[in-house]
């Protein structure tokens, strides 16, 4: 299978300010997708939700516009924004249609540089997300979310998990802090892609590139680096729920960091096991079994140390059993170097959903803030691409005895029903 | 919006439609079968989605579908919804025949065992749990539907209307069900990206060509009688605050209704400018949050509302805010501006919601099964000739009191 990397490069430019715009144009668009990344997410954050409401709130409430009159404008130009406050970056993005986006862009203007948080639109805000906890302290798959990370990360920023005093304890000071410590150009990277010009290029130009917001308000951009527990591991947390009628199960552990040479291996590892539709976990659990609608392992990639882990939502009376089978899985896995066939089933799927995922220029534009937050660059794919064809059955099982070892792992379990 | 086909229809009925673009690196394979959880059993809901999941099982000369698919690097997936049942492989074009190969074999030869019978119920009542059951207020379609029709089959969700249905399913049912609707006369397949249509119509003829037709009856589900009357009931679940769900009649997906009130929903409820947002959510702070949309279903839909109460606001003041709201577009027409914007919203909706050469080709195989792929790219239009009198009208005519169900969905501890 054939991947033109070359479609991953974007065209770099930078504004006056040094500000790199990374640029993906297709004329064939009416579209543009327009994304401003700061490394803002909750890792920088001194009190609980403050970097999350920070971008959330953006643009609802600005120096020139108030939260209505922004909102009546982006939607009357058919356009909207998705805000994503993650635990490393938070991200603005924008979509609208080509021949809006001059009146679109000075909105963004409005919302990255110019937001004032009026307390009315916090309150709404803490309103929403207050009632978001109470639900999600009812989802299996939440409550295990939390009580994994919190268990792995402990008082690491990672590790924090919101409670209930924190919704009142937020003010409208705090965002206004944050916005100003780390809402500004040098904390900036943009992402534009699809149907836009040259003048469209230029308007970004005049509202984004000066130096009106280039510096670092109090507090500065950088922070000490928390220092991360030496992950022990071999713990587990059962969290009763009552009257669930499925469980969640998580298992997981801090990986190797992406540019580390067993990496690419590892992923090929974490693939067979739970990568995929046709992976073991999946062919097992689900498809001989029937406990589960789904379950899969995944990487998830954090800045400072990136977590592998396997979820599931199972029949609540089969945990136990299902926690078995994972372990059966990973044991077969170390023991019996897997077979040509299913080796390179595995190569072609992975290979396929690769090329699917990158299929169109907003799939590749998206790609940008991954790359951003590991500082990788199109190589890692490439690197990726090679140790899938070149690895060996035999390496394969070794990086899962390197790696899979069930006395490093975190285990988690939500709602699960006669605890053995 | 332009997406333009070509389109031919073998001998035994099947339905082929290419949509050429050069744009994309995959192949999307479509293939869609008339028949949805409208068709089903009353006393064996669900089945439908449950008999979709079987399509995996394998067939005679594809032991193994999935395996057949990710030895080439293909993708493969399906929906089930109370209309139709959706599958779709995405494929590099150089092995497009694999899919052609196992679609064919899997329309003829499917394999169902026992075995196979009993872990799918097993996945779906997982997948029911996971959805509905063990989720807060995810039973809110299965409580609304019923309430709305009385003697329409959308009365139930597409997951079913119990998990006891699913288990009841037998392999005769399976047999049966799969020899009356999985037939190339009542399928569309809709191939889309770097191809074109004589290679695909010949690919089609030789794997699909010498499938027998169906004898399927002409569809007559009951229709539903007129609502006279508002409908209320009142649930208790252990979740953590109340919430609203309201349910009106309103025309089927072709009419006119269809569009007028997509553009209903979203004067109400898309954008932090909406009524519903800024009114019951900002202002008067007796809604968290509160939503409209429309069913989109092919035969007579609903416009549904949901809202979660703030605490300590009694459901008849909630109710009667978003009545007054309603009312407001029943007695007011909505201005130019406003319309307009909704509009513009629509437009790039649309835009996005035919990007890939998936959604394309989705979406030209649905718009078959309603009537004609070409009436795909009459939808631009068709909101934009909406009129704010028109809007006026099926306001008042659909979102009547007596013409809607509600139901309060009480938080108890």
């Amino acid at each position: 299978m054939k991947f033109d990397y070359s479609k991953l490069e974007p065209e770099i430019r930078h504004l006056p300010n040094g500000i790199p715009v990374y640029c993906f144009a297709d004329s064939s668009l009416e579209l543009v997708r327009l994304e401003f990344i700061f490394e803002a997410g909750s890792f920088f954050q001194q009190k609980k939700l403050q970097a999350a409401a920070c971008c959330s709130l953006t643009g609802t409430g600005t120096q020139n516009l108030s939260a209505r009159e922004w909102s009546e404008k982006l939607d009357y130009y058919g356009a909207y924004i998705e805000r994503y406050p993650d635990k490393d970056q938070a991200t603005m993005v924008f979509y609208c249609l080509s021949r809006y986006l001059d009146e679109i862009i000075p909105l963004c203007e409005e919302a990255v540089k110019r937001s004032v948080f009026p307390q009315e639109e916090l309150e709404t805000y803490l309103r929403k997300q207050h009632r978001k906890f109470l639900v999600n302290r009812q989802k299996v798959s939440e409550v295990s979310r939390n009580a994994f990370y919190s268990l792995m990360f402990g008082s690491h920023p990672y590790g924090q998990t919101v409670a209930e005093e924190d919704f009142s304890a937020l003010k409208r000071e705090d965002l206004l802090a944050y916005y100003q410590r780390l809402y500004v150009a040098r904390n900036c990277k943009i992402v534009l892609a699809g149907g836009y010009t040259e003048k469209h290029f230029a308007l970004l130009e005049s509202c984004f590139g000066g130096k009106d917001w280039a510096e670092s308000g109090s507090g500065g951009l950088s922070l000490p680096m928390p220092e991360l527990s030496d992950f022990a591991g071999g713990q587990r947390v059962d969290k009763p729920m009552e009257d669930a009628l499925q469980a969640s199960v998580r298992i997981g552990m801090p990986l190797c960091p992406l540019d580390d040479p067993d990496f690419a291996a590892f992923k090929v590892t974490d693939y067979v096991l739970g990568g995929y539709f046709g992976s073991r976990l999946m062919r097992n659990i689900r498809e001989e079994k029937g406990y589960t609608y789904g379950i899969s392992s995944y990487i998830v990639p954090l800045r400072q140390v990136p977590v592998w882990m396997i979820s599931s939502e199972v029949k609540a009376d089969c945990t136990g059993k299902v926690l078995e089978e994972i372990e059966k899985e990973i044991t077969a896995l170390q023991k019996k170097p897997i077979r040509d066939a299913e080796l390179d089933i595995v190569r072609q799927s992975f290979m396929g959903e690769f090329v699917r995922e990158l299929d169109g220029t907003f799939d590749l534009a998206e790609r940008m803030k991954f790359f951003i937050l590991c500082g990788l660059g199109t190589d890692f794919y490439r690197r990726n691409e090679e140790v899938f064809f070149s690895i060996t059955p035999e390496e394969i099982r070794q990086m899962a005895r390197r790696y899979l070892t069930p006395d490093k792992f975190y285990t988690v379990t939500a709602g699960a029903k006669n605890q053995e | 919006m332009q997406i333009d086909y070509e389109q031919t229809v073998l001998d035994n009925g099947l339905k082929v439609q290419v949509h050429t673009d050069r744009s994309t690196a995959m192949v999307s394979f479509n293939l869609v079968y008339d028949v949805g959880s409208k068709d089903e059993n009353p006393q064996k809901t669900g089945f439908a989605h449950l008999f979709e999941h079987l399509m995996f099982s394998g067939s005679k000369h594809v032991k193994d579908f999935d395996t057949e698919l990710d030895k080439v690097g293909a993708a493969n997936n399906a929906f089930t919804n109370n209309d139709f049942t959706d599958y779709y492989i995405t494929i590099l074009p150089d092995e497009l025949e694999t899919a052609f190969r196992v679609e064919s074999d899997r329309m003829q030869y499917l394999n169902i065992t026992r075995k196979k019978l009993k872990v799918q119920k097993g996945v779906v009542i997982e997948e029911f749990k996971e959805r509905c059951l063990n989720q807060p207020y995810g039973d809110a379609d299965l409580l609304i539907r019923p309430l709305c029709y009385k003697e329409h089959p959308y009365a139930w969700s597409t997951i079913g209307k119990t998990t006891e249905h699913i288990e009841s399913v037998t392999l005769q049912d399976v047999e049966d069900f799969y020899a009356t609707y999985y037939k190339p006369d009542n399928a569309v397949l809709t191939v889309a990206g770097p191809v074109e249509a004589p290679r695909i119509f010949d690919l089609a003829q030789r794997w699909f060509g010498k499938i027998p037709k169906g004898n399927r009856k002409e569809r007559k589900l009951p229709q539903e009688p007129l609502q006279t009357q508002a409908r209320l009931v009142q649930v208790e679940r252990k979740v953590p605050t109340n919430a609203i769900y309201k349910a009106f009649h309103i025309g089927p997906r072709m009419s006119d209704d269809f569009y007028v009130f997509d553009l209903v929903s979203d004067i109400l409820s898309n954008g932090d400018s909406s009524r519903f947002h800024t009114t019951l959510v900002k202002e008067k702070k007796l809604f968290n949050s509160v939503n409209a949309y429309v069913s989109g279903d092919i035969e007579p839909g609903m416009f549904l509302v949901s809202g979660f109460l703030e605490e300590g606001v009694p459901f008849e003041k909630a109710e009667a805010a978003i009545n007054e709201e309603i009312a407001r577009m029943a007695q007011t027409e909505v201005g130019r501006e406003e319309l307009q914007k909704v509009k513009n919203k629509l437009e790039t909706a649309l835009m996005f919601s035919n990007m890939k050469a998936l959604d394309k080709a989705m979406n030209l195989g649905y718009f078959e099964l309603l009537g004609s792929a070409a009436l795909l790219n009459e939808e631009d239009r068709k909101y934009r000739e909406v009129r704010p009198e028109r809007i006026r009208e099926a306001v008042e005519r659909c979102l009547c009191p007596s013409n809607g169900s509600t139901i309060y969905y009480q938080a108890v501890k």
